[in-house]
């Protein structure tokens, strides 16, 4: 009876230690049918329209960045009766065509059609918002832990009420360098230099701004600082007294009114971007616009506005 | 003017309560545990000739009106206690009276045959609520031969486990923090151990334990989904008894006995688990790549009970449970990696019972609460100046709650009976703190200030019986929540209806709407301790549902004795939820940083708000007692979600929406001395988010609106398609279990050996699934597969179990 017992726990036990990871083939994971996704975003101020074209790739397959380009696909803009074809840029493996020949106009209606030549076909849709003007640029200075300052722009603008709007406030600070030691030859010489203003945080990088519950309001951007282009080996060193860093400087804001579909996917692709791999974090579904497949068709218009300043 | 509205609605419902003139004889009593003296609290007492009847206090103690006959018998009937038939003529009615009832015993048949009443058909037939048997939760195979109540309550119908080996409860669609877990008053927040494979509650010292999914009583409220109520049972107030057992993970021990003889009790109870030791003793020592798990859990309850006067009762219980991980790496250099993860609940209930009088009793209850989660890592690094760099991180979250609770019972006629009660709590809630130090540089921190929130509630709840077949439970309750500015006062009615028909019918119909201001924020649903209890605020608010169910039950058999009785239920439920929340898509439980340069981040910022529907039909027979009993249980059921912030505004299916829930238990008593026992258990995979391609994503470079000779599109980022939220269904769930316990009895003292097997024909259940990338021979570029990971293979266990 032990013995009966124990070989039976035994070949239990010897059963049980078996793998417990397998590799499992689901129906509806193999099965999955590619994809057509499209990436394009047009405003009144483009100078060249683009549209990017890729397909998915089984999660199973190997992938790489050049996996699933499309270069052979019928692109096709069109509004209010006209339309534009657009062709296939090997360099820049994108669709582009010249807006002269189908302007993007504030308000109007463009829809984009992708067709390959296996049957694929996808659509999206987008109206262009009106331009929104940067109401005041807002300069302001923070003392940091080791006395040095630190300067600020922000920019706020009135939101149109009653409606759903999106902004990606964006700048740049343009400056040209103080040299006192320069001839005048050389300083005829200097052009000036572009650095970046970050409007964005930790948390929302983009900068991308809602009037989700101040509709109508003033809205303001984030605290972006000035800083010398990380390109400028002439940089201020932290002794340097920022402001007889340049001799002159200008802040152009720039504000981008963006589209609903236009926050979204930027807001998704952020969020895919830091949490890709957490296996904390939930999921990021990336929304889409485009019929019948994925991706973004959006719109957004431009306001710019210049501060000069002053030494 | 909501708070007048309140008021009125509440008195109007107080005024419009009927009282009746008294005309009967007053029998009143105690229903007693028969050898330990142990008060049995909810038996059902009822006239057999008049089908009038009541139930007993937690003091065991009841009130009864009945005709004035020399024949009268009282059927007492209490879950894990056979069917008692009582003739009165046997006592002197001038006193209190006390019924014993023998536990595990089966008394002689009688031969009376008594037409079954309204409460008896009701309490057999149990429709949205069910009484636990501990005595079937003993008998049922359990995982490492760890008994478990929450694993047991998880076979009923209309209730879904968690993953594979959790104790998480789902109940009609809701998630596991919509369940009112409740042990001797005191909410438990974390009622697991072990990351959920094993519930905080000893099932050796509990004496009740019940489940209402619908239908609620108005005295209950603060959750959405359902109340588990326990009660640790009273010490033995006349011997000494001690019981425990050793398992293959875990020892518990319990000792009851009189500290003053029939005056006053104690309880003590203990479990530890050496799954630590086995862990250490299998992993390698410090000196390894590998970090070597200490790992534990233990818990405690103790509870002295104090008869202060035939009509005054004290009580003071107290619950300590507490989880630890440990983990260190130590190189050869001064390097290494500490890490650890705790958590634990304290619980501790002050309750005193006061009888006015044969009709009025009341009942007072202070009661402490607290749920805490710590992790911590320490990593030490050498620098290359061969300074000791030491980095250590804290992150806290937790919640602590003080609670007041007052309730009278009003036996206004045999008929009718009244409770009223109020309930004040004050919760503080830690959503997280994280503190990082750099021995070498200022600490930093990043937490959130304590939340202190005021949750109370006011109700009153009638009972009402008019003739023999039907029975009306009505009830308001009103609960008021206050944070900073941030009120709310919402009336929840209660309303149910039970008619019995025919020979042995009975149909049911409820109607409740509950409000919950206590939420969980989950990122797996499995019980880990990473979710986080989080309050209604000016930004998220409370969770309100609200829910019809009706049933049609039907007893099958001849015998007097309703527990012998096969019951067949069938109840269908529709519930709707708002305001569910959940994390954001690419949310944590691990704050992400600060949301503005201007503002501190707000756990809130990590949430969305959605609502949820859940719709089902479950089916349950059941037979209580005799040589073979058990239930089958099954529930079909469809549960959605809409969150506008979610799948792109879509419903998608929560993770633990199931189509098909099938649990078989089966115990069979083949003689005295070998019990055999078997569960079955069937359920509809899980909804998962898994991806089922690949693209490039690119994105607009806004730069160009500065520079327009810049790139149209900013970098390309690699992106999984989903498809859709939760539109994955893992494979179905389904596991056998096996049991044998062997008894032996000497003298007072009993031992049990058990051999139970856990998963008997070894199925590979899904745990989780992961995509990882896979190799494959002759050199063929590498491919993404998708992979099953089990956790428990079949399990043989040995336990041994000792009473005396």
């Amino acid at each position: 009876m032990n013995t009966t017992l124990w070989c039976s726990i035994g070949f239990l036990t010897l059963t049980g230690c078996q793998n417990l990871r397998q590799e499992v083939d689901l129906d509806g994971l193999t099965q999955q049918p590619n994809k057509l996704i499209v990436a394009a975003f047009i405003s009144p101020q483009d100078t060249v329209l683009t549209v990017k074209v890729n397909r998915t790739r089984p999660i199973q397959d190997p992938y790489n960045a050049t996996s699933g380009l499309v270069t052979n696909a019928r692109v096709t803009l069109t509004n209010a009766g006209r339309s534009l074809t657009l062709v296939y840029n090997t360099t820049h493996q994108q669709y582009q065509a010249d807006p002269a020949r189908l302007p993007i106009r504030s308000g109007q209606t463009y829809t984009l059609t992708v067709q390959t030549p296996d049957g694929l076909r996808v659509s999206g849709s987008c109206t262009v918002p009106p331009a929104v003007p940067v109401q005041t640029v807002s300069l302001d200075s923070l003392e940091e832990v080791n006395g040095n300052k630190q300067y600020l722009v922000r920019l706020a603008w009135q939101d149109p009420p009653r409606t759903k709007n999106f902004y990606q406030p964006i700048g740049a600070f343009v400056y040209l360098r103080s040299c006192g030691t320069c001839s005048s030859a050389e300083k005829a010489r200097q052009r000036p230099v572009r650095a970046p203003i970050p409007f964005g945080t930790s948390t929302n990088l983009s900068g991308l701004v809602s009037d989700d519950l101040r509709d109508g309001s003033v809205l303001t951007s984030e605290w972006g600082a000035l800083r010398a282009d990380s390109t400028d080996k002439a940089r201020s060193t932290p002794n340097t007294v920022f402001r007889d860093y340049y001799a002159r400087a200008t802040v152009t804001a720039v504000l981008l009114h963006v589209d609903e579909a236009y926050y979204r996917y930027h807001t998704a692709a952020e969020l895919a971007a830091r949490y890709d791999g957490n296996p904390f974090a939930e999921p990021v579904i990336i929304p889409s616009n485009i019929k019948d497949g994925l991706g973004c068709f959006a719109a957004y218009n431009k306001s710019i506005r210049n501060v000069v300043l002053k030494r | 003017m909501t708070y007048r509205c309140t008021g009125i609605l509440l008195l109007c419902y107080l005024l419009s309560l009927p009282l009746m003139a008294q005309t009967n004889r007053l029998v009143t009593g105690y229903v007693l545990e028969k050898g330990t003296g142990q008060a049995l609290a909810g038996a059902g007492l009822v006239v057999s000739s008049t089908g009038q009847g009541t139930r007993t206090d937690a003091r065991g103690y009841f009130s009864l009106r009945v005709p004035p006959s020399d024949s009268l018998t009282i059927t007492v009937t209490h879950v894990g206690y056979p069917t008692t038939l009582v003739p009165l003529a046997a006592y002197s009615l001038t006193e209190p009276i006390t019924i014993l009832l023998q536990p595990g015993r089966t008394l002689t048949e009688v031969t009376v045959r008594p037409i079954l009443t309204s409460k008896q058909v009701g309490e057999a037939l149990s429709l949205g609520k069910i009484s636990l048997s501990l005595d079937q939760v003993r008998k049922v195979p359990a995982l490492l031969g760890e008994k478990d109540v929450l694993k047991v309550i998880q076979l009923l119908p209309g209730v879904q486990k968690g993953t594979e080996g959790s104790t998480g409860v789902y109940v009609r669609g809701g998630g596991p923090d919509q369940n009112l877990i409740l042990l001797d008053d005191a909410i438990v927040y974390n009622p697991n151990h072990l990351f959920g494979f094993f519930s905080a509650f000893n099932g050796d010292i509990l004496q009740s334990v019940e489940l209402t999914k619908g239908g609620f009583p108005a005295q209950y409220g603060g959750r959405l989904s359902s109340v588990i109520d326990m009660k640790l049972k009273t010490g033995d107030m006349h011997h000494l008894h001690g019981e425990g057992s050793v398992g293959l993970i875990a020892s518990r021990f319990a000792l009851e006995g009189p500290l003053v003889k029939r005056r006053v009790s104690f309880l003590l109870a203990g479990r530890r688990s050496y799954y630590g030791l086995l862990t250490q003793w299998l992993t390698p020592g410090e000196q390894s790549d590998q970090i070597p798990n200490r790992t534990w859990f233990h818990d405690f309850n103790a509870k002295v009970d104090a008869d202060l006067s035939a009509k005054d009762h004290l009580s003071i219980s107290g619950y300590a449970g507490y989880d630890m991980f440990r983990g260190q790496r130590t190189d050869a250099s001064q390097s290494y990696l500490k890490s650890g993860l705790d958590w634990g609940n304290t619980t501790a209930t002050l309750r005193w019972q006061h009888r006015s009088s044969s009709r009025l009793s009341s009942q007072t209850a202070l009661v402490y609460t607290r749920y805490q989660l710590k992790v911590s890592s320490q990593e030490a690094a050498v620098s290359s100046d061969s300074a000791v760099q030491v980095y250590q991180l804290k992150y806290q979250s937790g919640i602590r709650d003080l609670t007041v609770k007052h309730d009278w019972q009003l036996r206004l006629s045999s008929n009718h009976a009244l409770r009223v009660g109020l309930r004040g709590t004050y919760h503080r809630f830690t959503p997280s703190a994280i503190v990082e130090t750099n021995l070498n540089a200022p600490p930093t921190s990043d937490a959130n200030q304590p939340i202190d929130v005021l949750e109370s509630g006011v109700y009153a709840e009638h009972d009402w019986y008019l003739g023999r077949r039907l029975h009306l439970n009505s009830g308001l309750r009103t609960s008021y929540y206050l944070h900073k500015a941030v009120q709310y006062v919402r009336p929840e009615p209660r309303f149910s209806v039970d008619y019995q028909f025919g020979k042995g019918y009975l149909v049911k119909g409820s109607f409740t709407m509950m409000n919950q201001y206590v939420h969980m924020l989950s990122n797996t649903g499995t019980g880990l301790p990473t979710d986080l209890w989080v309050p209604t605020t000016d930004r998220v608010k409370p969770e309100q549902a609200w829910q019809i169910a009706s049933g049609v039950g039907k007893t099958l058999g001849r015998s007097a004795k309703p527990a012998r009785h096969v019951t067949v239920t069938l109840e269908g439920y529709y519930k709707t939820m708002n305001h569910l929340i959940s994390y954001r898509e690419g949310a944590s439980f691990l704050l992400p940083g600060n949301a503005t340069k201007n503002q501190k981040a707000r756990w809130e910022d990590n949430v969305t708000a959605g609502r949820g529907w859940s719709s089902g039909l479950e089916l349950l027979l059941q037979k209580k007692e005799g040589t073979f009993s058990g239930w089958i249980g099954y529930t079909v059921s469809l549960t959605r979600w809409q969150f506008p912030q979610l799948n792109g505004g879509r419903p998608f299916f929560p993770r633990y929406d199931r189509r098909h829930d099938l649990a078989l238990v089966g115990i069979y008593e083949l003689s005295n001395r070998i019990r055999l026992s078997g569960t079955w258990v069937y359920g509809t995979g899980q909804a998962l988010t898994i991806p089922v391609a690949r693209y490039t994503l690119h994105v607009n470079n806004p730069e160009r609106g500065l520079n327009p000779a810049q790139s149209v599109f900013g970098d390309s980022q690699p992106v999984k398609e989903y498809s859709g939220k939760n539109r994955f269904r893992a494979e179905p769930y389904h596991r056998l279990d096996l049991g044998v316990q062997v008894g032996s009895r000497k003298n007072d003292q009993r031992s049990t050996w058990e051999f139970t097997v856990y998963n008997a024909y070894n199925r590979r259940n899904p745990f989780f699934y992961s995509m990882e990338g896979k190799v494959d021979a002759d050199n063929k570029p590498s491919r993404t597969v998708l992979y099953r990971y089990s956790l428990f293979p079949i399990i043989p266990t040995i336990n041994y179990s000792f009473k005396f």
